[in-house]
């Protein structure tokens, strides 16, 4: 039952997710615009720039015909850029027609300086201090917003002239404003809902961060896990920066800094995705792929001026690496590997539509790292699972073989214990009492060296051969006194580090002697060893008679039996797989063959 | 007596031969000593023996093979075995003793003892008879039995299916193997308790047991208080 049951749930486990998923995308998608929206109608006519300071430029009726005009001929990025002090920029605009007079809107603009900004002539209004020397200006924010009176707010052409100062901007900066327009309503509403959508992937990159981090800390120093909490921490920490902004709202002069930790860190970020794929799926050569990352990085680097967007080379470059780290992986059969190349494929998509389309939509950018963080994630998973399952499988056998151990020491032991031996040894101890003691104290003497050296053998797994020859011809001795026969047992070929088995060859001897019937007076067993290559053999021979009562042998040695199940799970526990017993009638009697290579 | 040895520990077989002369002592006329199963075989095909000593582990091997031959000859058989777990299954064979290695010569007297005792057996372990027809052996539940009677040297076993056995123990061996649920009621009879329906007073101090509409055994006088005390239980 369980059988069944548990791949179903896996399957429903997934299929939640997966359309849990798919719902929170197409929200996302399909969510951003109501029936109230409404967007101002508006035209650029032209912009013109001048250095300098005079408040009278403010004047709509000024004549600046004077005033260079951006155009792709005399665009005004470079003369901004070498202007020092004090300089002015006036847009013409055209408000084309207002559907709705009565709605407040707003006007954006996201310039690094101070300045002042006159509607028509009339101040609308000032961010920071715009001024003639540094130590005067005081830095305004980076992005302002301020409301149109609905009075300035008419359907016709106006007049945007800006006063500017920026003596704290950085080598690249914005010097000419971002100027847009807004209905109120319809961008607090926009803002809201873009927070929002921002907030869910940021949010949830970073307690997975957390998470993992944790895991890493207190469950196991696996750097793989420590890759991705950073990964999943570096991609939400944009995000965490500009929700600071909220609070702390800082001005422009600040800008530069956050520029190059916004590339800092997505250079962070290009590394760590390609650098966790590779501890994930235990690639080789792991310093051939860290040379290729630094060559990448330093390509990148000469590749725009913008530090940012070398930043994004990189990470194009870096997710390319990753894609093929994946392929890679897959073509090896790694587990969770499948699942890798889908996520990177995802985010490989985003990473081309956020290029080719712009910053402007960052939201798609950030499903796509979503994606592969739960891609990754789901390959994580069944990579702790197939480890669990190999530990499980670890204690399991490590069980197994303490149970073996055990097992073959009690039967070790058992061996001693048994009746037939016990009993007949006793009953014979009675008789030597009665009728002649001093064999009897010989006896026991003999019975004790060898219950002596059982209980010295009994727990180890390999004894010296000549411990075990010793053993051998201590249980012969104790038969001796028992039968007619005399046992003896001739050794040859033997080196004084040879180890063996307890009892191995005791069990064997043991076995000759009582499953077999001898009228002679003396018997010898022969045991050698031979070498035969790099595999060593031991050979034992026991003689066989044939009997006077029917001339045919009546001594059918018993081919299994615990005797030999002991000898042969002996062999296989010291030398797993690489011992062989053959065993069969000889010209002498009974030849065992115990081959170990 | 002649008594047959089957042992095949050299010290515990010279120990049994010793302690059996030093007990039965005149008694003996004859003892023999093997180690080996066949040979045992043998020896009691040629002449059976009148008391049978077995082992019943010779040389890695069981002696039960032997022990339902020997159950359906004539003498008794006494075990002497390392295996004291295997007295249970033994005795259902109906051998008169279980002896245990290692015994004392006293646990030896009081097995022989039983050879010369009247009493039935008290123990209830007997749960077969091993009867030999035309060379093969058979095993008849002592449930099927119905009584037994005296034959000369033999006993005829009457069964519920109105048949009746040859077995070539005498009434009095079997009694002594035979468990308590069998009772003398004549010299000549050993009734199965369990089928006698009813006692019949069929003259002066003359009765006889009814098994069923078909078998009247005779009651012996001596046995009459016995049977009355047995039956009104």
């Amino acid at each position: 039952m369980q059988k069944i049951l548990k791949p179903i749930l896996s399957w429903i486990t997934v299929s939640i997710a997966a359309t849990i998923l798919i719902l929170v995308v197409l929200s996302v998608y399909f969510s951003g615009h109501s029936k109230n929206d409404y967007r101002p109608h508006y035209t650029f006519l032209e912009s013109t720039f001048k250095s300098g300071d005079n408040l009278r430029w403010a004047d709509p009726k000024w004549d600046d015909s004077s005033w260079i005009i951006d155009s792709p001929v005399t665009p005004l990025s470079p003369l901004i850029k070498n202007t020092e002090g004090m300089y002015w920029l006036r847009y013409k605009i055209v408000i084309e027609s207002d559907e709705h007079p009565l709605r407040a809107k707003t006007l954006l603009v996201a310039l690094n300086g101070a300045f002042e900004l006159y509607w028509d002539g009339h101040l609308l209004m000032t961010n920071g201090n715009p001024a003639h020397s540094r130590q005067e200006e005081q830095p305004g924010q980076l992005i302002s917003s301020v409301v149109i009176p609905n009075s300035l707010y008419t359907v016709d052409t106006h007049l945007l002239a800006f006063r500017i100062s920026s003596h704290y901007r950085g080598p690249h900066a914005r010097l000419y404003p971002t100027i847009s327009f807004h209905d109120h309503e319809t961008q607090f509403s926009q803002y809201q809902l873009g927070l929002m959508k921002q907030t869910l992937p940021h949010g949830t990159l970073l307690i997975i961060a957390l998470f993992y981090l944790f895991l890493y800390t207190f469950y196991q120093r696996k750097i793989a896990l420590l890759l991705f909490s950073l990964l999943c921490l570096s991609e939400s920490l944009p995000f965490w920066n500009d929700w600071l902004r909220l609070f702390y709202r800082y001005t422009y002069d600040w800008h530069s800094f956050f520029i190059w930790g916004s590339t800092v860190n997505y250079y962070i970020l290009s590394l760590l995705l390609p650098a966790f794929l590779l501890q994930r799926f235990e690639v080789p050569h792991k310093c051939k792929w860290s040379g290729l990352l630094l060559c990448m990085g330093i390509i990148s680097w000469f590749l725009d001026p913008f530090p940012v967007n070398r930043a994004l080379y990189m990470l194009g470059g870096s997710v390319l690496i990753s894609q093929i780290i994946s392929i890679w992986a897959l073509l090896k059969k790694a587990k969770g590997s499948a699942l890798s190349l889908i996520g990177i494929s995802c985010y490989t998509l985003v990473y081309l539509e956020n290029t080719i389309n712009g910053e402007e939509n960052i939201i798609p950018y950030t499903f796509g790292f979503v994606a592969l963080i739960l891609c990754l994630l789901g390959s994580l998973t069944w990579q702790m699972r197939q480890e669990r399952k190999s530990r499980e499988k670890i204690i399991r056998d490590n069980a197994q073989l303490e149970a073996n151990k055990s097992r073959l020491q009690a039967e070790l032991l058992k061996n001693k214990i048994q009746p037939h031996f016990l009993m007949n040894t006793l009953t014979a101890l009675m008789e030597w009492f009665e009728t002649d003691p001093q064999i009897g104290s010989k006896f026991v003497d003999a019975l004790a060296r060898e219950f002596r050296m059982l209980s010295e053998v009994a727990e180890q797994t390999l004894i010296p051969i000549s411990k075990e020859i010793e053993i051998c011809r201590s249980f012969m001795e104790i038969m001796n006194y028992q039968q007619k026969t005399q046992y003896e047992l001739s050794v040859s070929g033997f080196n004084e580090t040879d180890r063996v088995p307890p009892l191995l060859f005791h069990t064997l001897v043991e076995n000759g002697i009582t499953h077999n019937i001898y009228l002679s007076n003396k018997i010898t067993f022969s045991l050698k060893k031979e070498y035969l290559g790099n595999s060593q053999r031991y050979v034992l021979i026991v003689p066989m008679e044939e009997t006077a009562t029917n001339g045919k042998n009546r001594n059918e040695p018993h081919k299994t039996g615990t005797g030999l199940s002991y000898v042969k799970a002996r062999l296989e526990e010291s030398f797993p797989g690489k011992w062989n017993f053959h065993h069969g009638p000889c010209k002498e009697g009974w030849k065992t063959i115990i081959t170990i290579t | 007596m002649r008594i047959l040895i089957v042992e095949d520990a050299n010290t515990v077989a010279k120990r049994i031969i010793r302690l059996t002369h030093e007990i039965l002592d005149t008694e003996i006329t004859d003892i023999q000593w093997v180690d080996t199963l066949t040979e045992a075989k043998d020896l009691i095909e040629k002449s059976p023996p009148d008391l049978l000593l077995l082992d019943l582990n010779l040389h890695g091997k069981d002696g039960y093979d032997l022990l339902e031959d020997t159950a359906a000859h004539s003498f008794h058989t006494i075990i002497i075995s390392a295996y004291s777990d295997q007295a249970i299954r033994a005795f259902e064979y109906g051998v008169l003793d279980f002896v245990p290695k290692p015994f004392s010569k006293e646990r030896l007297v009081q097995a022989f003892h039983r050879i010369k005792d009247n009493a039935t057996q008290t123990t209830a372990l007997t749960k077969f008879l091993v009867i030999r027809t035309y060379g093969k052996t058979e095993r008849i539940d002592l449930k099927n039995i119905l009584y037994v009677k005296a034959a000369g040297s033999y006993s005829e076993i009457y069964l519920n299916n109105d048949k009746y056995l040859t077995h070539c123990k005498t009434l009095h061996k079997l009694s002594q193997i035979l468990p308590p649920t069998f009772i003398r009621t004549h010299k000549s009879y050993l009734v199965n308790l369990k089928y006698i329906t009813q006692l019949l007073k069929i003259g002066d101090h003359k009765y006889t047991i009814e098994l069923g509409p078909s078998h009247s055994l005779p009651l012996s006088r001596n046995h009459l208080e016995k049977v009355k005390k047995l039956m009104a239980n």
